[in-house]
């Protein structure tokens, strides 16, 4: 019999590095994204009896993620730089050529419109597919996959001369 | 599938195509190509979007976690009869003489320091809240003050055991302190602990001030600039020429 404790820890181990990244993408802000983090696990933990299937667990915890970054809004306009304005943190793990990549792109996933910034980051971080983007917030599949489509089409256009990529999407 | 649609197809979803969107990609040299440079970008953006974590990041949550479980209140299974047994004692105590406020007095700091974990983004406020704000609030609690009991970098009108409270925290060198201050509430001068948080319950203008903070030093400083704020506010109402 598992401890409902050890669930937790598990879930904690298993999600918490893609939820902060999240959170961080969410409010542009590492000790901000931190709290949010925190208190996302907090009432997770309270809840956790609600938790019914693992594979759920991630799109579980960022819809209370994505609550309780509403709710700091509700509270208060936080007096925290737009996110494009601040500054990004860069892995001390890569090589050279590989941070000056990351920054570029960082630079222009931060000046992504939220819109067309969470439906991608979910499917590129948490792994959602279109349908699940959609139920998470509150849109059609269709919408979503037109989000996603900007999304990349206007990074392409932020990160223009980014090599062989910026051509993907031309038709021969 | 067409080579519109393909691409249409990958710029929504590269890792996810179904099988039409396969077939194609096999029999269509050109759009193979581009689904390659679209896989070698999507490395590129999870690489970026993977910002690096906080060290020990899993183990600062736990922590987080199992601290907070300790304080919270354990809900046993409780048999029926012992429910109502409760409730009949409880409704004799109820009657006696001083009961009621009793249980207020005991409620109030103890709904104040759980009030900390609603709005626990009030400790990271940075700027400055506007002196006529504050003053504005008390105001419209009833209790009017001349002038801001000091920096005041969160406020917020908060219920607070079925009262209003003017709910602040002030930036000080020893850490965030939290001032609540309910009117109408009167209110023996105190020091208490709850679950780590430092706290003072002290009578002030025609209400009540508690403050909470980890660290107490500041307590005796922001105690009296709420006094001069409330004094202040009588002597102009009385000695005003």
């Amino acid at each position: 019999m598992v401890s409902k404790q050890s669930q937790f820890d598990a879930l904690v181990r298993a999600t918490s590095a893609d939820l902060y990244r999240f959170a961080f993408w969410l409010c542009g802000n590492e000790a901000l994204a931190h709290d949010l983090t925190q208190e996302t696990y907090l009432r997770a933990w309270r809840s956790l009896d609600n938790l019914r299937e693992t594979a759920a667990a991630k799109a579980w915890l960022i819809t209370i993620l994505r609550r309780e970054h509403a709710r700091l809004y509700e509270r208060k306009t936080p007096a925290f730089e737009p996110i494009d304005a601040v500054e990004l943190p860069e892995s001390d793990l890569q090589s050279p050529d590989q941070l000056g990549d990351d920054a570029l792109v960082r630079r222009a996933m931060a000046k992504l419109d939220a819109k067309y910034r969470e439906p991608l980051l979910m499917q590129v971080l948490g792994g959602f597919s279109c349908e699940e983007i959609a139920a998470e917030v509150g849109t059609t599949p269709g919408a979503v996959m037109t989000q996603l489509f900007r999304a990349r089409q206007k990074l392409k256009a932020a990160l223009g001369g980014y090599g062989e990529e910026s051509k993907v999407y031309e038709l021969p | 599938m067409n080579c519109l649609e393909f691409r249409r197809a990958i710029g929504t979803d590269p890792r996810g195509l179904d099988s039409a969107a396969h077939a194609h990609r096999n029999q269509c040299r050109r759009c193979g190509e581009a689904h390659e440079r679209a896989l070698d970008f999507e490395r590129t953006l999870m690489l970026a979007a993977a910002i690096p974590t906080p060290d020990n990041l899993a183990e600062r949550i736990l922590l987080h976690q199992t601290t907070a479980a300790l304080h919270e209140p354990r809900m046993p299974r409780v048999p029926l009869w012992a429910i109502a047994a409760t409730c009949v004692i409880g409704i004799a105590l109820a009657a006696t003489a001083g009961w009621r406020t009793f249980l207020a007095n005991a409620a109030t700091t103890d709904l104040a320091v759980a009030h900390l974990a609603h709005e626990p983004f009030a400790l990271l406020a940075r700027a400055e809240v506007a002196n006529s704000d504050v003053r504005a609030l008390f105001t419209a609690l009833g209790t009017p003050i001349t002038h801001s009991p000091g920096a005041v970098h969160y406020l917020k009108r908060c219920p607070l055991g079925g009262r209003m409270s003017a709910h602040m925290v002030m930036q000080r060198e020893s850490g965030p302190v939290t001032a609540m201050y309910l009117p109408k509430l009167h209110e023996a001068r105190r020091d208490f602990e709850r679950t780590g948080v430092r706290g003072r319950e002290a009578p002030m203008g025609d209400g009540t001030l508690i403050l909470l903070a980890a660290d107490a030093r500041e307590f005796d400083a922001i105690e009296s600039q709420f006094q001069l704020a409330f004094s202040g506010h009588n002597s102009m109402a009385v000695g005003a020429p």
